[in-house]
């Protein structure tokens, strides 16, 4: 079915709220979906899984004190770790490290559920950013996975398009890049899809029944009251 | 006669943010050359926009398709309408309706007649219906009982409708909602922002609604002429003129408003510097006072034929009339405050002191008026067209920072008290319908909408103070997740200062009107009409060049419209 990016980007937000995340992390990822939905690359089911992981109780925060010496671990362990609650305090790390000139390893987080929702997390925050980041990881038989987002735009370094679909957690690698990247990969810019976005009805269906988890019952007196406009029919 | 160029010599500085976003004084705004509205007429009218209605299929009750395609220097567009019947059980302005008089879609171009009849199936079903990127707008609109059908009856027995009615009332039909940015699965706003006639906010929508008051009026015309053929006659021209569209809006806006602080700054930082600008003209030349001069005493009258039933309202109105007398007093001509320097400054400060809020909020309207040149530029610059990058090397220390300096009418709240708290706002299961619920007595707290910025500021700024100073918002905000869209707030609200309503949604004392008001203005309506502190109804484009009036004369000479005085007959 066509969905518009407005509505992805608001019903993952919606969505991440319902099952329990923060306001502010549901923003980014929300973020991230629409920014990977607009360079056409990817798969919004991806985003789905991960609010599944969370809801399921497979994936878990992290543990702060070790993730500020930028090592994120899921928190208890032996669960997974979260991309949506862990990207964006990642992307922060990451971030933070190039504006105060501390020098860090490559940040690291281990046993992620999700891989390429982190990617897209980083691929939103790296929009205003006078630098990029590289991230890599390997799953199962594919091998590795390197890119870097650049400004809102990815170089698929190695690996290929097709790797972003595979649902198997894994180690999580992330450090700063100060050029611009060669134009050498796969390059994906933005804004290349801004007409139709196509998403399958089921994968959709599943979002959206997280989102609608924050409606509220309506009530005889939310119904005459709540909205303040009086009787509910006009006759002027 | 060319004007005399404007001399500004002093500068005056903005009104602070902890005056102009107040809840009160945003609840007393008017509409402003820079308002959506009037932008959008002016571009119309420069560019020689053309609005033709290529298919009017309606049946003698009124019933089925019309088209109008509007031809603009780059692009087309057009408005899709249905007209249907409607049940009077069904008729309601809430969200929660489920029929209307007339349904709408603003299409990208001009449709097919696969896509009209796809539209056809769609449209109707409002936000049941399923639209494509072509579709940018989607509206509806419902027959005003008070007026239509006696316009149309007036028009059938060969008489014009009694313009003191249409005065009361000012539209034929009200709009109860009109969606956009992606809606189900319309157009992003993305798609179009790069347009020059459609980047700045709200464009599109404005478009539509005004091309739906031109529906309105051919369709009671229409309605006249099947009724009685021979009879009928058409609407007077200064009649119809006076004809807006109506509207009926509810809490859906202020929400809206909150979760969008860099725009809502970019609209209220215009029309400060609007008002400094004028406000620092050293001499007020003799024309510029002339044209102010008119249009106060119009306004005067704009006043006396604004009514409503609203008791808050109406002794608002009484109030505002003493205002303009006095305004208009102390700026007659020959008045002692035009031979100081700065008299705008003078007229505004005297203002200040002696005139209600809404009296103020007036006088910036008119202040507006005679300097097109230096205030029309303002309203081109109103989008955002960039996302607000988080900082997350700022540390805890600079954090508190920004937050005792910006935050202060946050942090001033009480939050021990209950009724600071007494209010929680949600979507109810019905449609989505924005309400806002009593926190204590009501379900469904835990699924409150996250828009009590006071609140939210309140708990940042505990748990700040239980941080190292030199910690970075990275670290700090991996151990409080949970404020993270806070500190994110925070960051805009040092950028930008006009992004913050500076009150406190969720306390007793909060009129939502008040939010809904300050967002109407800025859209360019008038007539404000509440039907309670939670909903109200306007009226858009009253006094606006009708569709073929667009290339003629003066296109932006409506503000403040009065009632005309008619009574001619024409055969249709």
């Amino acid at each position: 079915m066509h969905v518009s990016l407005s509505e992805i980007q608001t019903t993952v937000c919606k969505a991440a709220l319902a099952v329990g995340v923060p306001l502010g992390l549901g923003e980014d990822a929300g973020w991230a979906a629409r920014h990977m939905m607009l360079i056409g690359f990817g798969s919004f089911a991806v985003f789905v899984d991960a609010l599944d992981a969370i809801e399921g109780g497979r994936s878990t925060g992290f543990d702060a004190d070790r993730a500020i010496d930028g090592k994120f671990g899921p928190e208890p362990t032996g669960l997974l770790l979260s991309a949506i609650r862990a990207g964006p305090s990642a992307c922060d790390l990451v971030t933070s490290t190039a504006a105060t000139d501390i020098k860090f390893s490559p940040i690291t987080l281990t046993a992620v559920d999700v891989p390429s929702v982190i990617l897209f997390e980083i691929l939103a925050a790296t929009v205003g950013m006078d630098q990029g980041q590289c991230v890599t990881w390997t799953t199962g038989d594919r091998g590795r996975f390197e890119a870097i987002c650049w400004r809102g735009s990815l170089v698929l370094i190695k690996g290929t398009p097709e790797d972003l679909l595979v649902p198997d957690p894994a180690d999580i690698t992330m450090h700063l890049v100060a050029r611009k990247p060669p134009e050498r990969g796969m390059t994906v810019n933005q804004c290349i899809q801004r007409e139709a976005v196509e998403i399958d009805a089921a994968t959709w269906h599943r979002v959206t029944t997280y989102a609608d988890r924050l409606l509220v019952v309506a009530t005889e007196t939310s119904r005459l009251i709540g909205a303040g406009a009086g009787g509910v029919i006009d006759v002027d | 006669m060319t004007a005399q160029a404007a001399v500004v010599a002093t500068e005056v500085q903005l009104r602070p943010p902890a005056e102009v976003m107040r809840l009160d004084r945003m609840g007393a705004s008017f509409q402003t050359r820079i308002s959506f509205t009037r932008r959008l007429i002016r571009r119309m009218h420069r560019e020689r926009w053309r609005i033709e209605r290529t298919r009017f299929d309606l049946d003698d009750k009124g019933y089925g398709t019309a088209l109008y395609v509007v031809t603009t220097p780059e692009c087309c567009y057009s408005l899709v309408c249905f007209s249907h019947y409607l049940e009077p059980e069904q008729r309601t302005d809430r969200v929660i309706a489920e029929a209307w008089d007339a349904t709408f879609s603003l299409f990208d171009g001009v449709p097919t007649v696969a896509d009209i009849e796809r539209l056809a199936e769609q449209t109707p079903k409002q936000e049941a219906g399923r639209f494509q990127a072509s579709e940018l707008v989607l509206g509806r609109a419902n027959k005003s009982l008070r007026l239509f059908g006696r316009v149309v009856d007036s028009l059938a027995q060969g008489n014009q409708p009694d313009a003191n009615a249409i005065n009361a009332v000012g539209y034929l039909m009200r709009s109860t909602a009109v969606y956009a940015n992606g809606k189900f699965g319309m157009a992003d706003r993305t798609r179009y922002a790069d347009r020059p006639e459609l980047a700045p906010p709200y464009q599109a929508e404005m478009l539509t609604v005004y091309l739906i008051r031109g529906f309105t009026l051919d369709l009671v015309e229409h309605l006249a002429s099947c009724r009685d053929p021979d009879r009928a006659v058409a609407l007077d021209r200064r009649l119809k003129r006076h004809l807006g569209i109506g509207n009926a809006t509810g809490l859906g806006m202020a929400p809206f408003l909150v979760s969008h602080p860099v725009l809502i700054h970019n609209w209220f930082q215009a029309r400060e510097t609007a008002l400094a600008k004028i406000r620092s003209i050293e001499v007020a030349t003799s024309d510029r006072q002339a044209r102010f001069r008119v249009l106060l005493a119009q306004t005067e009258r704009h006043v006396a034929e604004w009514s409503t039933g609203d008791e808050r309202q109406t002794a608002r109105i009484a109030a505002l009339r003493e205002d303009l007398r006095l305004v208009t007093k102390w700026a007659a001509e020959g008045s002692e405050i035009f031979h100081r320097p700065a008299p705008w400054d003078a007229l505004y400060r005297r203002a200040q002191g002696a005139v209600s809020i809404e009296g103020q909020e007036l006088l910036v309207s008119l202040l507006f008026e005679p300097y097109p040149e230096l205030i029309d530029e303002l309203g081109e610059a109103l989008q955002v067209d960039h996302e607000e990058i988080f900082d997350p090397s700022m540390t805890v220390a600079e954090m508190c920072a920004i937050v005792e300096s910006h935050y202060s009418w946050a942090l001033a709240v009480d939050f021990a008290d209950p009724q600071e708290s007494q209010y929680f706002w949600y979507y109810s299961e019905e449609k989505i319908e924005p309400r806002r619920g009593t926190r204590r007595g009501e379900p469904g707290v835990e699924k409150e909408m996250k828009i009590a910025v006071a609140r939210d500021v309140h708990a940042f700024r505990v748990a700040l103070g239980e941080a190292h100073g030199d910690e970075t918002m990275a670290a700090f905000l991996m151990r409080h997740a949970e404020l993270r869209h806070v500190a994110r707030r925070v960051q805009i609200g040092a950028h930008y200062a006009y992004a913050e309503i500076q009150g406190n949604v969720i306390s007793e004392s909060c009129s939502p009107i008040d939010i809904l008001r300050g967002k109407l203005a800025f859209f360019g309506a008038s007539k404000f009409d509440p039907k309670s502190d939670l909903w109200t109804r306007i009226t858009m484009y009253q006094g606006a060049p009708l569709d073929d009036e667009l290339d003629a004369g003066d296109a932006d000479d409506w503000c403040f419209p009065v009632k005309p005085v008619i009574v001619t007959c024409t055969s249709l």
